[in-house]
């Protein structure tokens, strides 16, 4: 197998008594777009920092095509970095902010100006480029950090939230341009986010972070299809979670329904999507559970539908305007039904 | 070379950190030494110093005068300069800049220059020199400060606290006394203490406006230029820590950081 | 923006004070420096053989003035770079109290301060006593004292805090990731000084400057306690308004004074507007 660009070897770091990456290895290949996600405080930053060389870990290394850089500054690696907040230089025009890193390395004269445009171009600049850094708006002054880093020609690009300023159209324009920036220039960028559909659509890969350790690492169809673990399946969209137990080989469900289980006896918690719900009057499945409708939320093209079971629990169904032509009236008893290859079971988390 | 450099920087700070503040503790310690040179070795623990210094034929009145100064200097400029502050607060930021700008010219003025100029003025307009002339020459340079800072509070302020007042009834000056002052009052109180800390402090204005009397700074000066006794360092840490004091309260008071 | 005209009245007891004792005071002494002499008795006139006299007798003192005043003023704002970039990027939660020095010793003890280095660079002082006592010299050092070196040094010491503050205050409005983003982009620590630091902090260290400088031109009393024979304007200017008894020539000199001070330091100000990145 091909020597991966990135390597992090059991990279690990702590703040005082505060663990903030416990030993993490990842590989990363060229041309991938991966995605650090997490809630804040899981150490995504942190390790971001690592890579791009602004924290010192603890033990660990970090190796860009199979060079330790560990040790080296930020300002000798072959990684540029987007930050959160931009850190644009003020006092300098666009070109200039752009140009500024090509100018530490001694790039002058018509190859300085011709790689700055390249850059502006890149990033669609436009007519901006003649405008104060504190005119700019937020998307613009996005772009002015993304061109910065980029005109570097970094073998690796570091984005720090990088669209967490923006607001949500912006944001979901930003999405499109960073996926096309990334496919047009075959860059590796690594982006770090919390917010999950930021991550799912914009990355090839996706590391799901916890309290300062990887959860899990996969396409987006895996970790949303397929979670590790409860966590990972309630952070990324949206989970029902049902109580179970295990006990002498057999696990029940606090709404009913058991089959043979081998393993320990422990508490047990089941996850099945909004969207596997299906309404039992139209189709039959293997596990069917009486509810009341308690409340509707009408979202356009599909409406959330919120369930309560006899057991108490409580579960969220999906309903989809095109195809479920049949209405529930809030207070109507009904039977909802999953098939079982949709359902994931864990063993039950105390605080998530 | 810049690599060395970071690694001594430390070093540098702390030096400075050293010529900041050592200079003071020196007076300090001096005066409750009874070296007569005010050099090392230090001598012995002695109050002799400061026994001169409360012996000393002028130093009561001298007292009394630099306090009646600062005092008076620290409740008008907190009056005057509250209410500057005040209509500045609802102007546009830029005219309040510019005029605080403006106000703020005393303050970039060498001292000796505005000193002589203004006992020339008080000359030609048969001013009598003494403690009002000080007074007033001494609000010159402490009312910018306790404008900008007093302003600086008022910029943050909400003022729809005020409209609510107005609103259920107060007029502007009630308001003013319920609502806004009490809101301000650290600020205010810790801006007039940095005048009193100005005005103590001041010597070179005071020397060419006071006419005939001392206060602790010029009287000092007397000392420093004539008899040379080490009860300099005692005056010297009583001015000290009167300022250092106010300073401190003030600082407290105000948030103020540069 | 609504503004209540009664409002505005409010300025009124601080511009009646700044036009009364101040505008009014500098039109007068303008004025002044036009008049004469005459019998010990001052006698409105229109004449230029003041500044004649200020700009011909003087001149080494100004020299001397001007010299220490420039190299005072730019120490310290070196020095304040220093301490304040310090403070500001690397001091972390020693910041809060690193910052209290200067403030604390910014508001007091003007004629105490200078004093203090009279005790310490004296013939009898501690300096010489240290020196003396570890054998290093046989006898006091006069050099040190007595010197435009000494006088620097106790001006640098009085004026340090008035430069470290207004630096410290505008290197406040720089974020630190502007610093990271420098050297991400390969700006080593010589690179993040000149081009992100300096230029982003041109105001206080233009404010520095210009306290630095005005302050030294017009100190006397630093001269006369550790210059010994070293005069610098201040000490030419007070006796005109004392028992040489010429107040428009002391007038005179305190335009010309201000007046090249005010050339050197728009000269320094424009000269730091100039500072680009390259």
């Amino acid at each position: 197998m091909a020597e991966p660009l990135l390597r992090l070897e059991k990279l690990a770091k702590d703040f005082g008594s505060v663990t903030a990456v416990k030993p993490t290895t990842i590989d990363i290949d060229k041309g991938e777009f991966f995605a650090l996600l997490g809630p804040s405080g899981c150490g995504k930053t942190t390790l971001l920092k690592m890579i791009g060389g602004f924290t010192q870990p603890q033990s660990g290394r970090i190796l860009i095509e199979g060079e330790d850089v560990t040790r080296l500054g930020p300002e000798k690696r072959p990684v540029n970095t987007v930050f959160q907040g931009y850190g644009l230089f003020p006092h300098m025009t666009v070109p200039q902010n752009i140009g500024y890193g090509l100018k530490r390395q001694k790039v002058s004269g018509g190859e300085l100006t011709d790689r700055v445009q390249e850059a502006i171009d890149l990033v669609r600049l436009g007519d901006f480029v003649n405008r104060a850094i504190d005119e700019l708006s937020g998307g613009q002054q996005q772009r002015v950090a993304l061109a910065r880093a980029l005109v570097m020609r970094p073998k690796i690009l570091l984005l720090d939230e990088p669209l967490s300023a923006l607001d949500l159209k912006l944001r979901q324009q930003m999405q499109r341009e960073l996926r096309r920036i990334h496919d047009e220039i075959g860059g590796t960028f690594i982006v770090v986010t919390h917010d999950q559909g930021e991550a799912l659509s914009l990355a090839d890969n996706v590391a799901v972070m916890r309290q300062g350790s990887i959860e899990q690492i996969g396409d987006p169809a895996e970790v949303y299809d397929q979670p590790a673990n409860q966590f990972v399946s309630t952070f990324i969209g949206e989970a029902n979670l049902i109580p179970g137990r295990r006990e002498n080989g057999c696990a029940t469900l606090e709404t009913g329904y058991s089959w043979n289980s081998d393993g320990e006896d422990e508490d047990l918690v089941c996850m099945i999507r909004p969207e596997s719900i299906e309404f039992a009057q139209d189709k039959r499945s293997e596990i069917v559970v009486p509810a009341r409708l308690v409340a509707r939320t009408y979202q356009g093209a599909t409406a959330l539908l919120d369930f309560e079971t006899a057991a108490g629990t409580d579960l969220r169904a999906v309903e989809n305007h095109s195809t479920d032509k049949t209405r529930i009236a809030v207070g109507q008893d009904i039977e909802l039904a999953w098939s079982k290859a949709d359902m994931r079971i864990f063993p039950a988390e105390k605080n998530s | 070379m810049t690599r060395g450099f970071e690694k001594i920087l430390p070093f540098l700070v702390g030096c400075l950190v050293l010529f900041l503040i050592g200079p003071f503790f020196l007076v300090a310690l001096f005066s409750f030494s009874d070296n007569p040179l005010s050099t090392i070795p230090l001598g012995n623990l002695s109050l002799v110093w400061w026994r001169e210094m409360i012996d000393h034929p002028g130093f009561a009145s001298a007292l009394i005068n630099s306090l009646v100064i600062a005092i008076s200097v620290g409740i008008a400029s907190a009056i005057i300069g509250t209410m500057a502050a005040l209509a500045l607060a609802q102007m546009k930021p830029r005219a309040a800049t510019a005029i605080l700008a403006v106000l703020s010219l005393p303050m970039m003025m060498p001292p000796l220059v505005l000193a002589v100029a203004l006992l020339s003025y008080y000359h030609a307009i048969n001013l009598p020199l003494n403690l009002v002339s000080v007074i007033i020459s001494h609000l010159l340079f402490t009312l910018p400060f306790v404008v900008l800072v007093t302003y600086a509070r008022l910029a943050s302020f909400d003022f729809t606290a005020v409209e609510s007042a107005r609103d259920l009834g107060a007029t502007p000056l009630v308001a003013f006394f319920t609502v806004t002052l009490p809101m301000i009052r650290p600020t205010v109180i810790g801006a007039s203490l940095i005048a009193v800390a100005l005005s103590i402090d001041d010597f070179i204005i005071t020397f060419f406006t006071i006419g005939q009397g001392n206060t602790l700074p010029t009287m000092v000066w007397g000392m420093i230029r004539t008899q040379l006794t080490p009860s300099v360092n005692a005056i010297g840490t009583v001015l000290i820590v009167f300022s250092l004091c106010s300073s401190v309260i003030a600082l407290k008071l105000t948030r103020y950081r540069g | 923006m609504r503004v209540e005209w009664k409002l505005r009245l409010l300025l009124l007891p601080a511009f009646g004070v700044f036009t009364l004792f101040f505008i009014a005071p500098f039109i007068y002494f303008f004025v002044l420096s036009f008049w004469s002499v005459k019998l010990y008795k001052l006698s409105p006139d229109f004449t230029w053989i003041n500044y004649a006299k200020a700009l011909t007798r003087y001149i080494p003192i100004y020299q001397l003035t001007f010299s220490v005043a420039f190299a005072v003023a730019l120490t310290c704002v070196l020095l304040g770079l220093l301490y304040a970039g310090f403070v500001r990027f690397k001091a972390g939660r020693w910041a809060t109290v690193l910052v209290f020095i200067p403030l604390l010793t910014l508001f007091g003890g003007y004629l105490v301060k200078i004093y203090a280095w009279k005790t310490i660079l004296g013939i009898n002082g501690i300096l010489n006593g240290a020196l003396t006592s570890i054998g290093l010299i046989d006898g006091p050092l006069t050099a040190l004292f007595y010197s435009p070196l000494a006088v620097a040094i106790t001006l640098v010491y009085f004026l340090l805090p008035f430069a470290i503050l207004p630096i410290y205050a505008s290197m406040r409005g720089i974020e630190d990731i502007e610093l990271d983003a420098a050297r991400d982009l390969g700006a080593g620590p010589w690179h993040r000084f000149k081009d992100i630091i300096v230029p982003r902090c041109r105001a206080g260290i233009i404010s520095a400057f210009i306290i630095c400088f005005l302050l030294t031109v017009g100190d006397y009393v630093t001269p006369i306690l550790v210059g010994g024979k070293i005069s610098m304007i201040g000490n030419m200017i007070t006796p005109q308004f004392g028992q040489k008894f010429d107040w428009p020539l002391g007038a005179a000199m305190s335009f010309v004074t201000l007046a090249v001070s005010v050339g050197f330091v728009a000269a320094f100000s424009v000269l730091i507007s100039l500072w680009r990145p390259r």
